[in-house]
């Protein structure tokens, strides 16, 4: 596929920008770093989405796909998969009995990594600390290891609902 | 609230909750104060935002070394999972931040 190193390639620009100045860095290095992250993120997790789901699409096929990502939905998603039990949206049952914690660290760094984004692409108010910003490259760069590590985690049934959550996460609760 | 839109455990409890957790007593040696807000994120959803509050010649020891850095962000990570484990509904983004 065309951008196959795309989240690896932009989370090593990310760690550049972080430590582009030597002593005192800028809000707006620091600001791009933190977005270049979350991208890296979103990239890492619609690949292997669309890689476990269908595998065997075509390139014009896959790029397609890739454009039905939403960041809101995926944001929803990874709310619900840092929580030991997941439930299915709008109602008490349970999709997800005992999450797995590696699933769960995923998660909550997605949803993290999401909400920072956010804060450095649209509120000039707020202020970044080189030290925060490392921190979320390197949690961001654990959870593509943990990923990458763990086949047993990539095909859970755990897992494979995460990814799944990501397109069609309002339909687990269609009940015909 | 928590997703289902019951409360789980209502905000004056998420409060007492929290004051226990930011115990100056229970914060790392290097986190000088902790505090917290609540609102809702940028999907419109209940968010605690937590504030490690840091002195600034740790913060530049921080930038340098990354097993210091990993241990505080083992700490907030943890946090953010007690916090989770309220089921307050209300989602925790810890974030360090230069203590006055």
């Amino acid at each position: 596929m065309s951008a196959e190193s795309l989240p690896e390639h932009l989370l090593e620009q990310a760690k550049h920008l972080a430590r582009r100045e030597r002593t005192r860095p800028r809000q707006a290095s620091l600001r791009r770093a933190l977005s270049t992250a979350y991208y890296a993120f979103f990239h890492f997790l619609t690949r292997e989405t669309v890689r476990q789901i269908a595998p065997n699409l075509s390139e014009d096929n896959y790029n397609r796909v890739y454009r039905w990502f939403d960041h809101g939905a995926m944001a929803r998603v990874a709310r619900a998969f840092s929580e030991d039990v997941v439930r299915i949206p709008g109602t008490k049952d349970v999709l997800i009995p005992k999450n797995d914690p590696r699933i769960q660290f995923m998660s909550l760094t997605f949803a993290e990594a999401q909400e920072l984004r956010h804060l450095a692409d649209y509120d000039p108010g707020a202020v970044f600390l080189r030290a925060d910003v490392l921190d979320r490259i390197y949690r961001i760069e654990d959870a593509f290891a943990v990923w990458r590590r763990f086949r047993a985690v990539r095909n859970s049934p755990e897992a494979n609902a995460f990814l799944l959550s990501f397109l069609l996460w309002e339909k687990w609760g269609k009940r015909t | 609230m928590n997703a289902n839109g019951d409360t789980g455990t209502d905000t004056e409890e998420l409060e007492r909750h929290l004051q226990e957790l930011l115990a100056p007593s229970r914060l790392p040696a290097n986190v000088k104060s902790a505090r917290y807000e609540l609102g809702t994120d940028h999907i419109g959803e209940p968010a605690v935002r937590v504030f490690l509050e840091i002195e600034p010649k740790f913060l530049t020891i921080l930038e340098k070394d990354k097993a210091q850095l990993d241990e505080l962000g083992k700490f907030r990570q943890d946090l953010a999972f007690k916090i989770l484990k309220l089921e307050s509904g209300y989602f925790p983004f810890i974030r360090l931040a230069e203590a006055a």
